[in-house]
């Protein structure tokens, strides 16, 4: 009986690293050389329409990750409300609130989020919080500037020269008062900038490479790692 | 005694300046810039390179060219990127081309239609459906474009407000990026510019156009003007297309205050720096006299 329980244990947990591991790596790796391939044949070839019906399904993929995200939020803050402290409890109370609101507006008139009340609402919380919050930022930003960038080295005084001269060229009262700032702001910007950048994303693209080359072979821990946490 | 031991508690000016208390500098911004946006300073407005490029581009499109104008940045972009959106439309408008609009952000549809609404398609006689078409938000990032690119009437079967893709006039010769001859876009950061590089530029041939913030133009410029051919920065960059296209608008009226601000940031560096300097200043000279003492 405890010889059948084990292996009946074994048989469950091998069927989970199946599901949980090996399945999402058959899939993504099949994707992944389709989406290769594609890039070597003809563009009227069978594998460019895989490669399409592939990005259709991933787009929908993606669209139920929005509402997974969605869900799972809700439910966080359910389970706040019913067992948060006071003051959680009333931040997340103020979220669920505001989102009823807005699935009510936005299910009350036929346009459903076209609708001019959603615009409305929507303009009104959504958009005028995000420019408070930028104009707050500012604030934050200018007392950031006074108490912590203070010039203590030589990379400091660097970078507080390339951004004082790349931020007067970007303001319209920079290159008025200043027309030489124009050529060395764009230099700045132009040269060492984009050689850094280049060299970047060279560097990323080349660990995105070994990465994925990884993922194909099963060779990536964090995949199983990912696995194991699930 | 007494008097010699507060003399000594007194703050002196630079530790003073040192503890500026943090409502001076929420109070001082909006002096300044509520006051610069009621009474404009006029700063007269010069035309970069960057906006004189995408002023051509646009303009070399002949009529009835199919434009994608493309959202990637959130809400909160709305005060950088929002009048560059505007005065591009308008300009699409004038040029009697065609514009579908689509949106990679979930937050920014509303804001879409409000950029729309902004540009009067009315005053320009424009149709939607005829002139116009706009679909929702598509998710996945990257491979929202991907699929976007690849078929645009299966990524939205049907329009933002529900109509079928294939009813709508301005659809109808138009299946995938293959038929888009330029897209205008926000961008919001990295790896933005990378996946406009690789699945419009490289995949298709696309000429791009990027409206976005100065702060964003750095990881822009390694693509510019070979897959990115335009680059429109900022507000500055929308009141420079406002006046080479004379529809004067929300560009011109937010520059100076833009202005204001930028100086302002650097006013507060350069004094925080003073301050530094002049602290080090007196604790060296305050560490000499005691040890003379």
């Amino acid at each position: 009986m405890v010889g059948d329980l084990k292996n009946l244990q074994k048989e469950s947990l091998m069927s989970k690293k199946f599901y949980r591991r090996d399945l999402p790596l058959i899939i993504g790796t099949i994707a992944g050389i389709i989406l290769i391939i594609q890039y070597f044949v003809s563009p009227n070839s069978q594998i460019n329409t895989a490669r399409g019906e592939l990005l259709i399904w991933a787009s929908i993929c993606a669209s139920f990750g929005v509402l997974v995200g969605a869900v799972g939020v809700i439910m966080i803050h359910v389970e706040r409300v019913a067992k948060g402290a006071t003051e959680a409890r009333a931040f997340s109370t103020l979220l669920l609130g505001t989102v009823t609101l807005f699935v009510i507006v936005a299910v009350s008139y036929p346009r459903l989020t076209a609708s001019p009340q959603y615009a409305l609402l929507y303009t009104h919380i959504g958009a005028a919080l995000a420019s408070s919050v930028r104009a707050v930022a500012f604030c934050s930003c200018l007392i950031g500037a006074y108490r912590a960038f203070r010039v203590q080295s030589v990379d400091a005084l660097v970078m507080f020269i390339a951004g004082s001269i790349y931020l007067v060229r970007g303001l319209t009262i920079g290159p008025y008062l200043l027309p030489a700032i124009v050529p060395i702001g764009d230099w700045i910007a132009q040269v060492p900038n984009v050689a850094a950048t280049r060299g970047g994303t060279f560097a990323a693209t080349v660990g995105a490479l070994i990465l994925a080359i990884r993922v194909f072979a099963g060779r990536e821990k964090s995949v199983e790692e990912m696995a194991a946490e699930a | 005694m007494e008097r010699e031991r507060q003399k000594k508690e007194r703050k002196s000016f630079w530790k003073k300046l040192d503890d500026m208390p943090s409502w001076f500098f929420l109070v001082i911004p909006l002096v300044l810039l509520s006051i610069t946006i009621v009474f404009p300073i006029g700063i007269p407005i010069g035309t970069s390179d960057y906006t004189t490029r995408s002023y051509q581009i646009i303009t070399s499109m002949p009529p009835g060219s199919i434009v994608v104008f493309q959202f990637m940045d959130g809400a909160t972009a709305w005060d950088k990127t929002g009048p560059g959106d505007v005065a591009v439309i308008k300009l699409l408008w004038s040029r009697n081309l065609k514009v579908i609009f689509y949106t990679i952000t979930s937050d920014i549809a509303v804001p879409v239609l409000r950029a729309i609404d902004l540009s009067h398609p009315e005053k320009f006689g424009k149709v939607y459906g005829k002139d116009y078409v706009v679909f929702g938000f598509a998710a996945g990032g990257e491979i929202a474009i991907a699929s976007f690119c690849s078929d645009i009437w299966k990524t939205f079967p049907i329009d933002y407000y529900g109509n079928p893709t294939g009813s709508l006039d301005l659809m109808q010769n138009v299946k995938s990026a293959k038929d888009v001859n330029l897209l205008v876009t926000t961008i919001s950061g990295w790896p933005n510019p990378d996946w406009l590089a690789r699945q419009w530029s490289s995949a298709y041939g696309t000429r791009i156009v990027g409206i976005e913030d100065w702060g964003i133009v750095p990881i822009t410029l390694p693509y510019y003007p070979t897959q990115i051919q335009g680059i429109l920065p900022d507000v500055e960059g929308a009141s420079q297309l406002e006046h080479l296209t004379g529809f004067i608008g929300l560009g011109s009226s937010a520059v100076d205050a833009k202005s204001v601000g930028g100086i302002l940031i650097l006013l507060v560096f350069v004094i925080g720096n003073i301050v530094m300097i002049g602290r080090m200043y007196e604790e060296r000279t305050g560490m000499r006299r005691q040890s003379n003492v």
